[in-house]
């Protein structure tokens, strides 16, 4: 597969009080973003585990983001 | 902090790139920072290309299978307690310093994860040799010499040909689910080679019966 071809799955963990705000943020006031990103609403990005991660890879995600 | 350091060093063990986790502090007002940090995320994970082909990653299937050892160690009561204990210490002296956090996981989380990924690789090898036997030798024993699953015949794990003897295509599926691999049933086998198949004396015998 050539690089530009390359649409990568990549697995987002937002905390709903802070990134997952900032992610709706950008929504409401039209900031482009990749749509590469699919995203999980966690309630704290405390409650993510080393599990969760791993499982994600194994999975198919390309890249997982955690945001807090 | 100590988990994602955990998973980094714990991916880095599986081959695979750290660089594909990403942990980012956004707080809920930064919209044009988030939006930053995604493309540029994305962009990075693009430049590894898919999992399993950057630099150091050996192939999809390899980095699936040790990802299949990976998140059963990382469920193991071992890894758990020693991520747990880390986990309070650091909250404990206060001191999140990214360097510290880095040597104590690897000294007092990865070796259990590493052992309990080895013995995981260790049990499941063990298992799928066992099950490739299984699926060798008891399909003979099936009396419509089935050897791709049942004929949907049996009724209450019963043979449909001599309701006497159970239907050895459910003990196989039985024995298959309690190893975890019953995934193999849905390879196809090999043909049988009839030639050589040693037919039965019955079969012999209404033959000559039938004879003119």
């Amino acid at each position: 597969m050539a690089a530009e071809d390359f649409n990568p799955r990549i697995l987002g963990f937002l905390c709903h009080w802070c990134c997952y705000s900032a992610a709706d943020a950008a929504g409401v006031s039209r900031y482009q973003y990749p749509s590469n990103i699919r995203v999980i609403r966690v309630m704290c990005t405390g409650r993510i585990d080393l599990r969760f991660i791993l499982e994600a890879f194994k999975s198919g995600a390309d890249g997982v983001f955690t945001g807090g | 902090m100590v988990i994602a350091e955990t998973c980094r060093q714990a991916l880095k063990d599986m081959g695979i790139n750290p660089d594909r986790l990403a942990l980012e502090w956004v707080s809920a007002a930064e919209a044009p920072r988030f939006t930053e940090l995604i493309t540029g995320f994305v962009s990075k994970i693009k430049s590894l290309g898919p999992l399993g082909s950057g630099d150091g990653e050996g192939g999809k299937d390899i980095v699936q299978g040790y990802l299949m050892d990976g998140v059963k160690a990382a469920s193991a009561r071992k890894v758990r307690i020693a991520l747990g204990k880390l986990a309070k210490n650091t909250h404990k002296s206060g001191n999140y310093d990214t360097q510290t956090i880095s040597t104590r996981v690897a000294k007092e989380v990865l070796p259990a994860f590493q052992q309990e990924r080895v013995s995981q690789q260790k049990k499941a090898k063990e298992a799928r040799e066992e099950a490739y036997k299984i699926l060798e030798v008891l399909p003979r024993r099936c009396a419509k010499h089935l050897s791709n699953g049942p004929c949907g015949g049996s009724v209450g794990g019963r043979c449909e040909a001599d309701p006497k003897m159970p239907c050895i295509w459910q003990k196989i599926y039985e024995r298959l689910i309690s190893l975890k691999q019953e995934q193999l049933l849905r390879e196809i086998m090999p043909m049988r080679d009839w030639r050589v198949a040693d037919r039965s004396r019955r079969h012999r015998r209404e033959r000559e019966e039938s004879a003119l």
